[in-house]
């Protein structure tokens, strides 16, 4: 949907609209949430859809619909994990909760063994994704795993497009340099 | 250049800095290493990136409820884990809101009730349907309890066939008389042949089928329901020491019956909690039975209300077994006593009402077995929707508070011609000191365009002037009004359904 005619479908019915972007945004924004919050992610997302729904009048335009949602359930969640003082950000999911797992249709596709080498590759990734800052997090986060452009991260966390092709530089860097280290001490460690 | 590097790798460049950047490639030994080693850091995040999970559907649900409920969502302050609360209070009021517009608009509106009135006396006009028509002879079903050696002592084994057709069948469970219903069987289970502990609560067994393919193939199949980890496969429970002289019914959606494969025993070594003993992923490569996944749209996501459903059609035979459990120390039950073999095969066909007028793409009508009812006798009822539009419906269950039922709470029934409505529609009343616990998510299965979907009711179920529909004898008029609102519905559908629509009644007659 075009900004203009979600502009007259807020105009007309600011419901409508918040049921429009649950129905549209709903699986990005969970996702986000199980990251950020992981158990928590329900009280998560009902949080940034409410958030959403009371910007409604505030929006212009002029950033594109997806990236006002996401700078709101970014600032929203980041926020509710501050709140709950939890020290892990951006949780990967667990694989071994049956009711992720059923709802994760690719997983269907994968052998367990590739599913096994996945998760040891996540859990290498993550684990070094959370040593890197939150900047950087984030950046790395919202371009590989939301597939974001620059513009739609810049727009989304309201900083100019530079600072983002800085930040994605900088923390492709930092994430390479933690993901050798984790792999020397493995081979040390042998 | 290493800012520019990582974004000419992440296609953010235009073509001339990008060029720029190829250039410098071309010749510095060292960029391209460091381009490489972005490369791999890329292609890592990429495959590290977490299986792409969807909003669960119920939390969908919730939110669109909310959204949709109340000012609240608007002001109130959230309150962690304050949800289901909150729900209720706005189902709570919306139930009061709609019982007085109903009971207002019916005091207020004699003429409209007359009307109404003279509609249900002119009985079925629409639409006679043909006994040959292939809808009417949708569903066979069998119940047999047959003795089979020692292995099965313990075993009743109800045998089903289903005619396939390419939708996840949704089927109440009503065996029908002459000869031993379920619920009878149930019975000389619990009070003769189990001797369930005064101090127990639950009923002990395990269901488990086989399914039996046009083609002679034995297929193993997972009795899962309800999907959910919260609660049991099947909780049959009651009040404990209150089982005296316990008479029950049990409701199976074969819906909830999925297919799977016995794991090898690689498997369960290496990875012992990707699904125990049963390889999930190996589903949808089974030939016989493919999942649904139903996409409203092409711009819509799946939905993630997946169910496997047969791609061939003729009749499968679905073996369900229900087991009891070992005896522990401090129980002890007799076995099953002599074989006793009853089929009771029973078509629905030719006693059907008319189709009501099409409403929002929705059509009902009621079907009832075509042999008389006998007084006291379950016998069943069934209400048939055909999706007539062109988008997937689902259908809401609000009766969440205690015993969730799989009962639409919308359905508001007429018993009569005068239109006095039902006393009660749900499970079995508390009074009776017996309860069966059910998930509510099955009516939750998309409803596609053009099929249809039938529920079948036991007349147990349905009570008036206190008195199940089966324990009031001679003739009867039954009538239904099928009231509905919409629990989610596609980004692209505006329509917003929601309707009220009288199904045409159907007589008939409970013999003495």
């Amino acid at each position: 949907m075009q900004n203009d005619a979600f502009l007259d479908l807020v105009r007309k019915n600011r419901r409508d609209a918040t049921e429009w972007l649950v129905s549209e945004m709903g699986d990005r924004i969970w996702r986000l949430a199980c990251r950020c919050l992981g158990q928590e992610a329900e009280d998560g997302v009902q949080e940034v859809f409410r958030e959403i729904h009371r910007s409604l009048p505030r929006f212009r335009g002029d950033a594109s619909v997806l990236t006002w949602c996401y700078r709101i359930a970014m600032n929203t969640l980041l926020d509710q994990q501050k709140k709950q003082k939890r020290n892990a950000h951006f949780r990967p999911l667990d694989e071994s909760d049956p009711d992720i797992k059923a709802e994760t249709v690719s997983g269907f596709q994968d052998t367990p063994f590739t599913r096994l080498r996945k998760k040891e590759l996540r859990a290498r990734v993550q684990g070094a994704l959370e040593q890197l800052e939150e900047i950087h997090r984030t950046v790395l986060t919202l371009r590989s795993f939301e597939n974001l452009s620059y513009r739609e991260i810049a727009e989304a966390l309201g900083v100019p497009p530079g600072t983002v092709k800085s930040r994605m530089a900088a923390a492709s860097a930092r994430l390479a340099e933690k993901l050798q280290s984790t792999m020397k001490e493995d081979e040390d460690g042998r | 250049m290493g800012v520019e590097l990582q974004a000419y790798l992440d296609g953010e460049l235009s073509p001339e800095e990008a060029g720029a950047v190829e250039a410098r490639l071309a010749t510095d030994d060292s960029l391209r290493r460091k381009l490489q080693v972005l490369k791999a850091v890329k292609e890592a995040l990429e495959e590290a990136a977490p299986e792409d999970s969807v909003l669960p559907a119920e939390v969908e649900a919730r939110l669109v409820q909310q959204i949709t409920g109340a000012a609240a969502f608007d002001e109130a302050p959230v309150r962690p884990r304050s949800i289901s609360l909150w729900i209720k209070a706005s189902l709570a009021a919306a139930a009061v809101l709609l019982f007085l517009v109903i009971f207002f608009n019916r005091e207020k509106n004699p003429q409209g009730e007359r009307e109404h009135e003279a509609k249900m006396q002119q009985g079925p006009q629409e639409e006679p349907i043909r006994k040959d028509e292939a809808e009417n002879a949708f569903l066979r079903l069998c119940v047999i309890k047959e003795k089979k050696a020692a292995v099965l002592l313990h075993d009743v084994i109800i045998t089903l066939e289903v005619e396939a057709r390419k939708e996840p069948i949704l089927l109440y469970l009503v065996p029908n008389k002459p000869g031993v219903s379920l619920e009878d069987l149930a019975e000389e289970m619990v009070t003769k042949d189990i001797l369930v502990p005064p101090k127990a609560g639950f009923l002990p067994c395990t269901l488990s089928a086989r399914i039996f393919t046009p083609g002679g193939e034995t297929l193993e199949a997972r009795v899962d329901y309800p999907p959910s980890k919260t609660l049991a496969p099947l909780s049959l429970s009651w009040p404990k020491g209150s089982l005296k002289a316990p008479r029950f019914s049990w409701t199976l959606p074969l819906s909830c019956i999925h297919v799977f494969r016995k794991a090898p025993r690689t498997y369960w070594d290496v990875a012992p909690k990707m699904g125990g003993g049963w390889i999930a992923d190996q589903v949808k490569a089974y030939e016989h039975f493919q999942p649904i996944v139903t996409r409203a749209n092409e711009k819509s996501r799946p939905d993630h209300w997946e169910r496997f459903a047969p791609v061939e059609t003729g009749t499968y035979r679905m073996e369900i077994v229900l087991r009891t459990l070992p005896a522990r120390k401090e129980y002890a039950w007799p076995v099953f006593e002599e074989p006793l073999q009853v089929g009771i095969p029973f078509e629905v066909s030719g006693h059907v009402g008319a189709w009501s007028k099409e409403v929002k793409g929705l059509r009902f009508r009621l079907a009832m077995p075509e042999s008389r009812c006998r007084k006291g006798e379950v016998f069943p009822i069934l209400l048939q929707i055909r999706n007539t539009g062109s988008l997937m419906k689902r259908y809401n269950i609000t009766r969440l508070a205690g015993n969730p039922s799989m009962v639409p709470y919308q359905f508001d029934f007429i018993l009569d011609e005068k239109g006095r409505p039902a006393d009660f529609i749900g499970s079995r009343p508390a009074e009776k000191g017996f309860s069966f616990t059910l998930h509510g998510t099955d009516l939750f299965v998309p409803h596609l365009p053009g099929v249809l979907r039938t529920i079948v009711v036991p007349s147990r179920w349905w009570f008036r002037d206190g008195k199940p529909l089966d324990e009031i004898s001679g003739p009867a008029r039954l009538g239904c009004r099928f009231q509905f609102q919409p629990t989610s519905w596609p980004a692209e559908d505006r329509t917003y359904w929601m309707g009220k629509v009288d199904v045409p009644p159907i007589d008939y007659r409970v013999e003495e």
